[in-house]
């Protein structure tokens, strides 16, 4: 089965090689049989990647501990959905994962793509199998998951394995892999588009929205798994929080916020043929900065408690940044005259600008966290001093970034394209301010004090009231016109403009997040060793102890707390915070218990026992407004995929250009 | 013998039950020390994953048994109990344990490059937009065809009818 598995790999290898030589040959020498042939090799990649695939799985589930592999991520008593997620829990297999994910994109992009991007459809497959290939050749030749650790006549394979990293059994973990690694190898569709178009100097409008479709797509899976990430270490790890800055995490919301910014300066080039290179370039640096991710958590550049062990990775990677972006450099900058702007900015004050603002923060906060989690390898570099940086540095440098933002979330699709006119600013932005200042001199009032809390607040307000206005004002010309009942008028004009009825219901996920994020500053703590019995009092809250319970299955041994949680006097619920100690890989985690709410979750960690055994020690956080975070998660998700779906109405976005001048500039239409 | 034994078992139990009646009416405010060790926690990354920490601080770090927070821990309470000042227990790990405990960079030399260089990118970013613009508008305005006059009754109808149709294409 080993020799199985690596010869389908090795052979996958060979075609991706084969695959772009016969794409690229093909489209030069206009031999389309060749091209033809490069597809049938996308096709064959993915049945072997799978037949690899499905062979490593199979060795996980039949608890083949022959395989090294195997052995150091599995054992004999793992939960069914756990020994799946040891397919990821790896360097090897999840690079196999990798490639399995890549090689079904890259069948569906070429597939699907084929007929409508025909005269580039040869580059795109081209690039979609040397990424595929870089990591074909990774899992060849340096980290094969179907290494034997024995061979022989007396071959005997070890009786179980050391099992799964206990922090990864949790259903969490079964579905946050997939979905992160669904985001980082999706990008790849989109740049090599983008990078095909240039080459090809595509006319036109098509591939920027096969582009940009892919995009939000990928962006859509890359939210839920770094959402889901954030969601994860807040069951799970039992520190209170739910990011902690961690250079792994950083790493996957690099890509998120180039590609964010990439969604929204796509606008630009289609409706007015705008901002080329910069969206190229955005496209680029996604994919770019995807892959380095993968490097940051393979390589051991940064310390990371989510990393993967130091492997020899790093160097290939290195050398495939290094060639990749002096590549797109190269080509970007031999095809400007390909990418020249059709259109030019009217006014500062226009939706226009508002894009390039929003970019421009993006990028900010983007280059923000990259720099503080690569600042120790910096300073170290330049120095020779490592000065390393934690969550306080990102809390401080981003929070103020993120509020610019927010900010422009709310004013941004207030503004009109070309240019606002002062009467307009007033009748969209009057009410939302004042509202919103009326909210901070609440706050205030009722004696918050935490500026950056009550700035936060006042922003959501006034985003939420910007978002409001736009959909009931749609809804009451909707309404008017066809009588339709105010709900069923916001659906109309949702569906009618799927796009940007979607993307505002993503701003208002994004809002809803900042709530959550907001309610940080208010948070509680307390530490305790408590017996049977015992109470501890924080906040409102009274937490007693009424019974303590030991189990012990196959898996792992579980001491358990159960607390009776009294709000007022009032009994409001028993909760019960466990500490587990698994047999296979002799580690332990803690379960917390998490009582949520829409004001804030009660939160309980088994921290450890006292110094003579006798009683637990229970730490106790207050967590206010966190719930909001993962409903506002909910809601974006919810708006991207509304904004997937195809509008009813077929909208053609006509470019304008000036033609001539009076005292007030003027324009007509022309459709390109 | 038999009086005495059951007395014994009666003021066993009632001393038993006084002593579990007596701890059910334990109520603590928690451990006070508990939240200052916290927040010296709070200003040093953890080190339990060999050099450069698992990224975590120490009193954020929940790894069950980590060697540095379990070596770190008793050092900073006993700091604390000794009345020493939260920030100097800071200063102390640091000197200790190596400047790869702090959790941000120190305000002078590198360090002082290292918390301005986010937002020098954001302000530039700042500047440059409203520059791209006016050069973009400069450019617009050289490549402008000739001017001519344009009656203005037929420019406000144009107008109208381009803020309609942009209004429809949003």
């Amino acid at each position: 089965m080993a020799n199985l598995g690596y010869l389908a790999i090795l052979f996958s290898f060979c075609l991706c090689v084969y695959g772009v030589v016969a794409a690229l040959a093909g489209k030069w020498r206009g031999k389309p049989f060749l091209e033809v042939s490069a597809q049938r090799a996308v096709l064959a990649v993915w049945v072997l990647v799978t037949t690899a695939s499905g062979l490593l799985l199979y060795g996980i589930l039949s608890n083949d501990f022959r395989l090294s592999y195997v052995a150091g991520r599995s054992n004999i008593d793992l939960p069914l959905i756990y020994k799946f997620a040891a397919w990821w829990g790896g360097q090897e297999g999840s690079l196999l994962f990798w490639s399995w994910i890549a090689a079904t994109y890259t069948l569906v992009a070429v597939f699907t793509g084929r007929k409508k991007h025909r005269d580039m459809i040869a580059y795109v497959a081209a690039i979609l199998l040397t990424v595929q290939g870089f990591f074909l050749g990774l899992i060849a030749f340096i980290a094969n998951p179907f290494q034997v650790l024995m061979s022989g006549p007396n071959m005997v394979a070890v009786a179980d394995g050391n099992g799964l990293n206990p922090l990864l059994q949790h259903p969490m973990m079964a579905i946050h892999p997939p979905m992160l690694y669904l985001g980082y190898v999706g990008f790849t569709v989109p740049f090599a588009f983008a990078i095909a178009s240039l080459i090809t100097r595509q006319p036109g409008d098509r591939w920027i929205h096969t582009t940009r479709y892919w995009t939000m797509v990928t962006w859509l899976f890359q939210s839920i798994g770094v959402l889901l990430g954030a969601r994860w270490a807040y069951v799970v790890l039992g520190w209170g929080g739910y990011w902690g800055w961690d250079p792994v995490e950083n790493a996957s919301l690099l890509p998120w916020i180039t590609g964010t910014a990439f969604l929204h300066s796509v606008m630009m080039q289609e409706k007015k043929g705008m901002m080329k290179v910069w969206n190229i370039v955005l496209v680029s640096a996604t994919f770019f900065l995807c892959i380095f991710g993968t490097f940051l958590t393979r390589s051991g550049l940064v310390s990371s408690v989510h990393a993967f062990a130091q492997s020899p990775i790093g160097g290939y990677f290195v050398w495939f940044l290094t060639l990749g972006i002096a590549g797109t450099i190269y080509l970007i900058l031999s095809r400007l005259d390909y990418l020249q702007s059709e259109n030019q900015l009217d006014s500062v004050v226009s939706r226009e600008s508002s894009f390039l603002f929003n970019n421009v923060i993006l990028l900010a906060s983007c280059f923000a966290v990259l720099w503080g989690t690569l600042f120790p390898v910096i300073s170290e570099a330049v120095s020779g001093e490592k000065i390393t940086v934690g969550a306080p540095f990102f809390n401080k440098v981003n929070v103020p970034i993120g509020l610019v933002l927010l900010f422009l979330t709310g004013v941004g699709p207030l503004f009109a394209w070309r240019r606002t006119s002062v009467e307009s600013l007033k009748r969209n932005f009057l009410w939302p301010a004042v509202a919103s200042l009326v909210l901070g001199a609440i706050l205030f009032a009722l004696g918050m004090r935490h500026f950056y809390a009550i700035v936060c607040f006042v922003l959501c307000l006034f985003v939420t009231i910007t978002i409001f206005v736009e959909f009931y004002r749609g809804s009451r010309v909707i309404q008017g016109k066809q009588g339709l009942a105010l709900p069923m008028a916001m659906i109309e004009l949702t569906h009618r403009n799927t796009r940007r009825y979607g993307g505002y219901l993503v701003h208002m996920g994004v809002v809803l997040m900042c709530v959550g994020f907001a309610g940080a500053a208010f948070n509680l703590t307390q530490q305790a060793e408590l017996g049977v019995g015992d109470a501890l009092q924080l906040g409102k809250y009274e937490f007693r102890v009424t019974d303590l319970k030991e189990d012990n299955n196959a898996n792992n041994a579980t001491a358990i707390a159960f607390i009776d949680v009294y709000k007022n006097g009032e009994l409001l619920a028993t909760m019960h915070p466990e500490r587990r100690f698994f047999h296979a890989s002799q580690q332990g985690t803690s379960e917390v218990a998490i009582r949520p709410r829409l004001n804030e979750d009660v939160y309980l960690v088994y921290a450890g026992t006292s110094d003579d055994g006798s009683k637990p020690i229970l730490q106790v956080y207050i967590n206010p407004l966190v719930t909001w975070i993962w409903i506002g998660a909910l809601t974006l998700v919810f708006g991207t995929l509304v904004a997937l779906v195809p509008s009813k109405v077929k909208r053609i976005h006509p470019k304008t250009r000036i033609v001539a001048t009076a005292r007030k500039p003027h324009v007509v239409l022309t459709k390109n | 013998m038999w009086c005495l034994r059951k007395t014994s078992l009666v003021v066993l139990l009632l001393a038993l039950t006084c002593g579990i009646h007596g701890d059910a009416q334990t109520v603590t405010q928690g451990d006070e020390m508990y939240l200052r060790m916290r927040a010296v926690g709070d200003k040093l990354r953890c080190q339990c994953e060999g050099p450069g920490g698992c990224s975590y601080t120490v009193a954020n770090c929940n790894m069950l048994h980590c060697s540095f927070r379990e070596k770190v821990n008793p050092e900073i309470r006993k700091a604390l109990e000794a009345g020493i000042a939260p920030e100097a227990v800071v200063a102390a790990m640091i000197a200790k344990f190596g400047s790869e405990l702090r959790t941000e960079p120190l305000p002078e030399g590198f360090g002082l490059f290292g918390w301005a260089m986010p937002f020098a990118a954001l302000a530039l970013g700042l500047v440059i937009v409203p520059f791209v613009v006016r050069r973009w508008k400069q450019q617009q305005r050289l490549a402008e065809p000739e001017r001519r006059p344009v009656d203005e009754r037929v420019l406000a109808k144009y107008e109208a009818a381009i803020e309609r149709d942009l209004a429809e294409s949003e």
